[in-house]
């Protein structure tokens, strides 16, 4: 019987985490991208929320000065942001990524 | 219990609803003044008041055995589904005109330079029945 209850209880926290990390993509878009392109940037903001207490999105704005600081001198372009969110047990991330080209 | 109840349903109030972030080409040299500006509208949760008043009607139709007031909601529900169907962004506003006035914002902040590096945000701060429908703009201002 303890046996058998073990089992479930062992189950259900299997199934739980086979359940983890189903993705959803909410938004992409891009600006023009340069000839030059040799010298790729990339920043990742995220965001990890239990159930859906989230109450600001100011995470998002680290990302433009975190390219900047890939890009001291030069022009960033080229840039394609994606807005995903990955799906856990009883909370989500939320994930925004920005790759572009650094021109001069 | 009802304290309890009452402070999550306080502490759950005005979450914050992420939809869509854009980054646009960000200027070399002189990164200039960070400018910020946000435009909202407010939006109401018709059918999550349709669905309340539903239930309490429901409830009182059982306690009373009429059925009268349930078929009400539940028609004015329906009337709401069909008006209301489709996709969308968040709650349902009267008017999306407050997006109209992001440019004019921009340029009241930065008015005779160039506004570089921005992120715009499209989010919504969610409280029962009622939600704020956002745009937020992150920009630089290179004078």
């Amino acid at each position: 019987m303890i046996k058998s209850n073990l089992l479930k209880k062992l189950s259900l926290v299997f199934l739980a985490l086979s359940f983890t990390g189903c993705a959803a993509l909410h938004s992409v878009s891009m600006t023009s991208y340069p000839k030059d392109r040799n010298k790729p940037v990339q920043a990742k903001v995220s965001k990890l929320v239990f159930l859906a207490f989230n109450f600001n999105n100011d995470f998002i704005l680290d990302l433009t000065p975190r390219l900047q600081e890939q890009c001291p001198s030069g022009k960033i372009t080229g840039i394609t942001s994606k807005y995903e969110t990955y799906w856990y047990f009883l909370a989500h991330r939320m994930i925004v990524t920005s790759q572009g080209f650094c021109t001069n | 219990m009802k304290k309890i109840f009452l402070l999550l349903y306080l502490g759950l109030c005005s979450c914050a609803a992420l939809y869509h972030v854009q980054v646009a080409d960000v200027e070399k040299s002189d990164r200039g003044r960070v400018i910020d500006v946000k435009v909202s509208e407010t939006a109401f949760d018709f059918k999550g008041m349709a669905q309340t008043g539903l239930s309490i009607a429901k409830q009182n139709a059982v306690n009373r055995g009429s059925k009268s007031a349930t078929d009400q909601i539940a028609g004015a529900e329906l009337i709401l589904a069909l008006t209301n169907y489709g996709p969308r962004t968040g709650l349902p506003v009267f008017t999306d005109r407050y997006s109209d006035f992001v440019l004019d914002e921009l340029i009241s902040k930065c008015p005779k330079g160039k506004i570089t590096g921005l992120t715009s945000i499209r989010e919504a701060r969610q409280y029962p029945y009622i939600s704020g429908e956002i745009i937020n703009i992150r920009g630089y201002c290179v004078d």
